[in-house]
């Protein structure tokens, strides 16, 4: 009797074990409504697809992922893919795994290197190492509510210059209800965390033709340190605490009649109120007094393997599921930019319709995705990856701080900002 | 026999000894090992031996450790001094024969001290929160301000709204300690003062207040201690911010180690810090004697 027992048990912890199945361990960015939405989406795709395989989700926001991917890895905790924007301080952990040798291999679900828009793999491409397969382009430019213009008798066309900027910015700066206090601000700038205050910033300075850690370039830094100076009374007064979720909200609650950031805006303001969506347009942002053409700031987003991912193969089978022509076109839907050739903008705006039903969204988003790929293709300037940039970032707002509050001047700020930087860089 | 007693007695502590060891001395050992190694991730993964160092670097070139360690202080006695101002009267009021349905008020002040630290710095983030914070919507409808003030924005307000918020959270547990030692206080003697002729003011002068010295120091310095730690507050309220206004010894720990990546940097200050915790235990063992406890 006893021998039976041992011998059934063991039949069940052998077939158990045969059963088992993979995990997969996903670690996913994305927090708005609309992202978690579709990350759900997407694991019971994946799980259909591939049957034996098990999805983890792991919901980590953007402005926590870096210190928490490091923190897992330090200690051993490494899931298998994540999205990536920011993929530096991994890659030089040897945390990623390059992705060039798979690439190499036979195509799985539509991906190969050639699949990809060239300028976008650049992105993922450091010292020669592809870290991460695009799946979204991100343009970053000015969005404008085109209602507040009209009422104040202009259209996002006038927006050319940084003077027109902050001329407009101060039109749109009212006390709608007679009580005293403003209402409606002109322009929102989220400043309070550094890694939004200073990528804001970065636009600003890609309008003025260089890139924020250039600080060998005085004059252009100075301006551009000037120009939030400008604007600083046509912002809502908590700007300098603002998180760049507070920014959407403010810019949806029509609390800002403008705001600086990239082609996800869609999925971020939805969620919070779907009318403004149709009430938008992205345009580059405004041309700086050094600058001779327009620089619209592009980066991606992309997905990465981790080099101790204990079941690459499989891994990188579920990577390709995420990027491919179905899946990845569907998360550009949302996102806007597609990151493959053969995802259309229009393919995404069909897509984008179901993803966005209320208040007349799915055509804002139409409107905006033509707007930004309009202008990441006519003016697109990769992102710099720049090593040392979140302490730079940290540099940047302390110092950014003081002159906002009066402590220093513009050529006292940018002198501190320009020790601190080259401080940075002499490390690398 | 006595050496089975022993046996079973260290059988028992064995498990604590070990998690003791592992999640109190190994990290600390491990701190230590990298304040002396340069491991900044982003220059590789492997540390390399630098000896002092980084103690060099942080003491005498960092240009913000001073400022840190200023603000760790302010934060300190700020909030620990703040903390007492209120809770001492507390203890009193709640202690006094005058006050009615006693045991709902001590356990309605009880209800900041039981909230979570995070949920309560979201809520004041909230309340001070620039443009939809209620404080700037009471104080601008009753007219004492004319235009909504950025509270934890500007270095003027900063300070003071931290430790507000710090204060509301740590009394009520400064009021419960206070409250014990009022009670530990023989009415005896307050009767024979009484006797003696001797008013309210008086009786606090010469009774209550040297009966209470030693466990207002008592609880002052570990208050201290636990402020000096608390490192969720200030990072829910303002990450350190604005620039490092509000950074203290242990968000600077984290933003070194977590943001910049700088894991040497960070064990560095970490170590510095436990330097001064060190010190305040001395004094609170000193203070309570407990040093002389001899244990069987």
């Amino acid at each position: 009797m006893r021998r039976l027992v041992i011998f059934v048990l063991l039949i069940v912890v052998i077939s158990t074990w045969l059963m088992a199945k993979e995990t997969i361990r996903i670690v996913w960015p994305g927090t708005s409504e609309t992202e978690v939405a579709f990350s759900k989406e997407l694991k019971a795709a994946i799980e259909k697809e591939y049957p034996d395989v098990s999805v983890e989700m792991l919901y980590i926001g953007w402005k926590d992922l870096e210190p928490k991917l490091i923190t897992m890895v330090m200690a051993g905790n490494v899931p298998d893919l994540v999205m990536q924007q920011d993929y530096l301080t991994l890659a030089k952990m040897n945390a990623l795994e390059p992705l060039n040798e798979y690439l190499k291999k036979q195509p799985i679900n539509t991906v190969s290197e050639d699949v990809f828009i060239e300028s976008l793999l650049k992105f993922s491409t450091y010292e020669g190492k592809i870290y991460t397969l695009p799946v979204v382009g991100i343009a970053y430019g000015l969005l404008v509510r085109t209602d507040l213009l009209e009422e104040a008798g202009y259209q996002p066309s006038d927006i050319k210059t940084w003077d027109d900027l902050v001329k407009i910015a101060k039109a749109l700066t009212k006390d709608k209800d007679g009580d005293g206090k403003i209402d409606q601000y002109g322009i929102v700038y989220a400043a309070g965390a550094h890694r939004y205050a200073w990528r804001q910033a970065y636009i600003m300075g890609y309008s003025n033709n260089f890139s924020l850690d250039e600080v060998e370039k005085k004059q252009q830094f100075i301006e551009v340190l000037n120009l939030i100076k400008k604007l600083q009374p046509f912002m809502p007064p908590g700007f300098t605490t603002m998180d760049l979720k507070e920014a959407f909200q403010a810019y949806a609650m029509g609390k800002a009649a403008m705001m600086i950031t990239g082609s996800f805006f869609t999925a971020n303001v939805y969620p919070i109120n779907p009318e403004v969506i149709v009430k938008t347009r992205a345009i580059p942002f405004p041309k700086g007094p050094s600058a001779k053409d327009y620089w619209v700031p592009v980066s991606n987003a992309g997905w990465a393997m981790f080099s101790k991912s204990k079941n690459k193969d499989l891994a990188w089978k579920i990577l390709t599921f995420i990027v491919s022509r179905e899946w990845g076109g569907r998360y550009s839907s949302f996102i806007n930019i597609p990151a493959r050739k053969d995802v259309s903008p229009e393919y995404v705006a069909e897509l984008a319709s179901a993803m966005y039903p209320k208040a007349n969204a799915a055509i804002g988003n139409k409107n905006i995705i033509s707007d930004f790929v309009n202008m990441a293709s006519k003016y697109g300037k990769p992102m710099k990856i720049i090593p040392g940039r979140v302490e730079m970032e940290k540099v940047f707002t302390t110092y950014l701080a003081q002159f906002l509050q009066g402590q220093l001047s513009a050529e006292e700020t940018y002198e501190k900002i320009k020790e601190g930087i080259e401080q940075i860089k002499k490390e690398f | 026999m006595e050496k089975t007693k022993r046996k079973v007695a260290i059988f028992f502590i064995l498990p604590s000894l070990l998690v003791l060891l592992g999640l109190g001395l190994y990290p600390l050992l491990y701190i230590i090992y990298l304040s002396l190694h340069k491991l900044y991730l982003m220059a590789g993964p492997t540390p390399k031996f630098v000896g002092f160092s980084n103690y060099y670097k942080i003491l005498f070139q960092d240009p913000q450790f001073y400022l840190v360690l200023r603000n760790t202080i302010v934060w300190v006695l700020g909030s620990t001094a703040c903390q007492f101002l209120v809770a001492f009267p507390t203890a009193l009021v709640l202690n006094s024969k005058v006050i009615k349905l006693k045991g709902f008020f001590r356990g309605i002040i009880l209800i900041p001290w039981v909230m979570p630290i995070i949920t309560v710095g979201i809520v004041w983030r909230w309340i001070y929160n620039a443009d939809w914070g209620i404080l700037n919507y009471y104080l601008f409808k009753l007219g004492v301000i004319k235009s909504y003030i950025n509270w934890l924005g500007n270095q003027r307000t900063v300070w003071p709204a931290l430790l507000i918020a710090s204060t509301w959270k740590g009394f009520p547990y400064m009021t419960l300690m206070f409250l014990a030692g009022l009670q530990s206080i023989p009415p005896q003697l307050y009767e024979a003062a009484k006797v003696d002729g001797a008013n309210n003011w008086n009786m606090f002068k010469y009774i209550t207040l040297p009966l209470m010295k030693q466990v207002i120091l008592v609880v002052c310095l570990v208050a201290s201690i636990q402020t000096w730690n608390n490192f969720r507050m200030i990072w829910v309220l303002t990450q350190g911010g604005p620039g490092y206004t509000t950074t203290v010894l242990s968000t600077y720990i984290y933003m070194k180690s977590f943001s910049f990546y700088r894991f040497g940097e960070g064990a560095t200050v970490a170590v510095i810090s436990l330097i001064f915790v060190v010190v305040m235990i001395m004094t609170y063992l000193f203070v309570t004697k407990a040093y002389r406890l001899r244990w069987r």
